[in-house]
């Protein structure tokens, strides 16, 4: 046994030593091994690691490129949200663009009525037009005839009214009229008786007259002696005088064949006005004179007694002339209220008011017939007034302001005037034409035309201190009359001749009155009561009137010695 | 032979109520069981090529000896999976071979080892070393021919039971032993040869060896012949007529006279090795059954003819 276990145990010890040899031999690479496990430990977990960053680099790529393409989606199309807008945008879009396409088709349609409204508009519009233009036609036409209507309505107002009037005065007129029919026959019955008596009377005056007669010739021819000029014949005078007849060409102004002496006894003496008195006038018959004041009435006087007559008012400026007519029935003024007025002297009523000038009227004078009345303004003219129809029927236009008319004839045809421009022009008042301008006679304005009492001469007073006389039928100066200390007062201040002519009297500036012979042209006479400017003179019969611009009138008489014819 | 602590009695109790029964000290188990050979696996080329990855480099692992190729099976394929990426493998149809020769998935790694290498080598007259062993590895194409199928880590732990078992009964003549171990000492002792643990396979695996001076009716020995011989097994009782332990060479002369004659006259002709190492032939057979058989329980003899 003790052999078996020493034998084991060498056996024991030669195994572990083959053992020992054989792990020297086979564990010789058991490090490499071992570091080659390491190492492909470490492989793997670096090829684990890597495939990890592979995957998580793919699933990075592929997150990226999703992300990429979704980004690229995105900005083509914009988010899912967006896309589904934009889809419902482009859903949208088609719709809309079908309703555009339909708007489009409305539109045509509606282009087309508007072309076919707008031709109807156009055919409107014009008749539109044309309907204004006959509105407006019409408007005119009614606002013209609304007019004309307005105007005759008021045209029958007015003559409704003058109707009226006129009626009234018709009723007036009639009813005087009867009174003056009645009259009349009274008259007529009375003139019968008269004529009867008269014709009894001049019977026996004729057979007076013719045994007169020798006495009369007898004496002419003393006289005859005396004074180498004689007078026209006395006997056709006389004869004149003593024929009955109306008034005519030769004696309408009332002109007397009776020799003229001159007025040099101052037989009464009236302050007429409350203001500057600027004309005066004596009746044709010489019974009565007027005035005319600054203070517009007009006053009528008596001669012999001085009394007041009646005074006439109407007149709204300054009264400018005075005038009678020729039977001294009426009495005509002038104004500065550019008008003439007539008032009856009887009734003491104005008949008339001429208006129409528009200046100053200077001067207005009745025809012999009463029928018309000549008047000269300052505005440059000359009318004529109708007094049957009361209006004017024809006016002169004279270029320069009138100071004075005056009537050369009996039916008052021709005219002669007196101007601010120093002329004197004659008219013909049917033609209405100037018959002859006189120029260069005077170098101051013509403050007066009168005429001569059988109508051959013309007398012109004027502003340069001379008067002329003048041949109506040549317009020739037939004598310049003036003297020392003789000065024209006003510019309307009037000179006039005697009834026979043989004289003219006008007043001075310093209140005298100046007396010239026509025949030689010398003064003949000069008296002195007043002391203003003389602004009228008149000679009626043996009676002068003489009126200052201080308000005072004198009448002027001559003495006692008269005709026998007259003194009777 | 020392007589070894009784603990035979109890041995289930022992082993189920403690894993880590300690091992007898032996110097010889110990040494056996830390035997180990590198082995350079290298994936089959024409295999390799058809899948694609025809660089895939080999992989190097230092088995022990007493293992088995099944139980390698996992490592290799995670490595070449790992190596090869789009390889995808079944370990059912894993093979090796070494030279064309595939190898027995059911018998150690050193006892291929030791046929296929070191007797081959001998046999063709080859020096120098063989190591690290190159291996190749087939994924495809089992042979089923020459191996047997079913090479799962399952079959390899039933055809080692039945190992076992087989040595139990060869020796005692009965299985009782082994059929007495416990559930979990058989279970411990497979995990102890699959984790390596000496300590735990050992701890169960006393049991099986400790005759408690009984001797062995028969030993169980297995000898390989080269050039595929078929192997050898005989019955080899433990004691000679003369109830002398008998030795190696009487055991090998039994089986093949013409080889291992009973007195050497000149040079031998053949030698016996286990374990990579040719021990004496003069060692007693029941030791070396007692001190140098595999995990399996079996005296490995490989005949190296010279």
């Amino acid at each position: 046994m003790t052999m078996t276990h020493q034998s084991t145990q060498h056996w024991e010890s030669d195994i572990l030593n083959l053992f020992a040899t054989r792990d020297k031999h086979e564990k010789a690479f058991t490090n490499m091994v071992e570091s080659y496990n390491g190492l492909v430990q470490k492989l793997s977990f670096f090829v684990e690691q890597n495939k990890l960053l592979e995957t998580t680099a793919a699933s990075s790529k592929e997150q990226h490129d999703k992300m990429a393409r979704q980004f690229t989606v995105l900005r083509e199309q914009g988010s899912p949200l967006n896309q589904k807008r934009s889809a419902e945008l482009e859903a949208q879009i088609v719709s809309l663009k079908d309703e555009r396409a339909e708007l489009y088709k409305t539109q045509g349609t509606n282009a087309q009525r508007l072309l076919d409204l707008n031709d109807i508009l156009r055919a409107k519009d014009t008749t539109l037009a044309h309907n204004k233009e006959e509105i407006r036609r019409l408007t005119e036409s009614n606002n013209i005839l609304a007019h004309k209507h307005q105007e005759m309505v008021d045209l029958v107002n007015e003559k409704n009214i003058t109707i009226q009037v006129i009626q009234d005065e018709l009723t007036t007129l009639q009813l005087e009229m009867g009174k003056l029919d009645e009259r009349q026959r009274d008259l007529e019955r009375e003139n019968a008786q008269l004529l009867q008596r008269w014709l009894k009377k001049m019977n026996e005056e004729a057979e007076r007259m013719n045994a007169a007669n020798v006495f009369l010739e007898n004496e002419q021819q003393e006289v005859s002696s005396l004074a180498p000029h004689p007078q026209s014949p006395p006997s056709t005078r006389s004869l004149r005088s003593m024929v009955p007849e109306s008034p005519t060409q030769a004696n309408w102004r009332g002109g007397s064949t009776i020799f003229s002496i001159i007025p040099q006894i101052s037989l009464n003496r009236i302050t007429s006005h409350d203001s500057e008195v600027n004309a005066v006038a004596m009746s044709n018959g010489g019974s009565m004179f007027a005035t005319g004041s600054n203070d517009k009435k007009i006053k009528i006087w008596d001669i012999k007694t001085g009394a007041l007559k009646s005074t006439l008012t109407g007149c709204l400026q300054a009264v400018m002339c005075v005038s009678f007519n020729a039977t001294d029935e009426l009495l005509l003024g002038a104004s500065n209220d550019n008008a003439a007025r007539l008032w009856h002297l009887g009734t003491g009523r104005p008949r008339h008011t001429l208006t129409g000038h528009i200046g100053k009227v200077f001067s207005a004078r009745f025809n012999p017939d009463s029928s018309k009345v000549v008047s000269g303004s300052h505005d440059r003219t000359i009318k004529v007034w109708d007094l049957q129809k009361g209006y004017c029927i024809r006016t002169m236009f004279t270029f320069a302001s009138v100071n004075d008319v005056c009537l050369l004839d009996f039916d008052g045809s021709t005219i002669a005037s007196g101007h601010l421009d120093n002329n004197v022009r004659f008219w013909d008042a049917r033609s209405g034409n100037c018959v002859k301008e006189v120029t260069g006679i005077h170098l101051g304005q013509i403050t007066s035309v009168c005429p001569s009492s059988d109508g051959t001469q013309i007398l012109t007073n004027s502003r340069d201190n001379t008067l002329r006389i003048l041949d109506v039928r040549t317009y020739e100066t037939l004598s310049v009359l003036h003297a020392d200390g003789y000065k024209n007062g006003t510019n309307w201040s009037k000179a006039c001749f005697s009834p026979d002519g043989q004289y003219v009297v006008a007043g001075s500036a310093n209140g005298a009155l100046y007396y010239w012979s026509t025949r030689d042209g010398t003064v003949e006479k000069t008296i002195k009561e007043q002391s203003s400017p003389i602004v009228g003179v008149s000679w009626s019969g043996s009676s002068v009137v003489s009126a200052e611009k201080d308000k005072t009138v004198v009448i002027w008489g001559t003495t006692a010695r008269r005709p026998t014819v007259y003194e009777k | 032979m020392p007589p070894l602590p009784d603990k035979g009695k109890t041995p289930a109790a022992t082993a189920s109520t403690s894993n880590t029964t300690p091992a007898p000290h032996n110097p010889i188990a110990k040494v056996i069981w830390d035997g180990s050979i590198p082995i350079q696996f290298s994936w089959d080329k024409a295999e390799a090529t058809a899948v694609g990855s025809n660089a895939v480099e080999s992989f190097f692992y230092e088995a022990p000896r007493c293992s088995y190729f099944s139980l390698l099976t996992s490592h290799v394929r995670k490595h070449f999976v790992d190596m090869a990426l789009h390889f995808i493998g079944d370990d059912a149809e894993i093979w090796y071979d070494y030279e064309g020769t595939p190898l027995k998935w059911h018998y150690p790694i050193g006892l291929l080892y030791d046929i296929h290498g070191l007797q081959a080598s001998a046999g063709r007259g080859m020096n120098g070393s063989l190591l690290p062993w190159k291996i190749t590895v087939h994924f495809q194409n089992f042979p089923a021919d020459k191996l047997i199928k079913s090479q799962a880590i399952d079959s390899c732990q039933d055809y080692f039971m039945s190992m076992i078992k087989e040595a139990d009964y060869l020796r005692n003549g009965s299985t009782k032993k082994v059929m007495n171990l416990s559930k979990s000492d058989q279970t411990q002792l497979w995990d102890g040869l699959w984790s390596n643990n000496y300590d735990k396979f050992w701890g169960i695996n006393h049991k099986l060896t400790t005759n408690d001076n009984v001797v062995a009716r028969h030993l169980p020995v297995r000898i390989y012949m080269p050039e595929n011989c078929p192997v050898i097994q005989d019955l080899v009782p433990s004691v000679d007529e003369n109830n002398q332990h008998r030795t190696l060479r009487q055991v090998l002369n039994q089986s093949l006279p013409d080889i291992f004659p009973l007195v050497e006259t000149g040079t031998p002709v053949a030698t016996a090795m286990i374990h990579g190492i040719i021990p004496s032939l003069d060692t007693s057979v029941i030791w070396a059954s007692q001190n140098m058989s595999y995990p399996d329980n079996f005296l490995h003899l490989v005949v190296i003819i010279k």
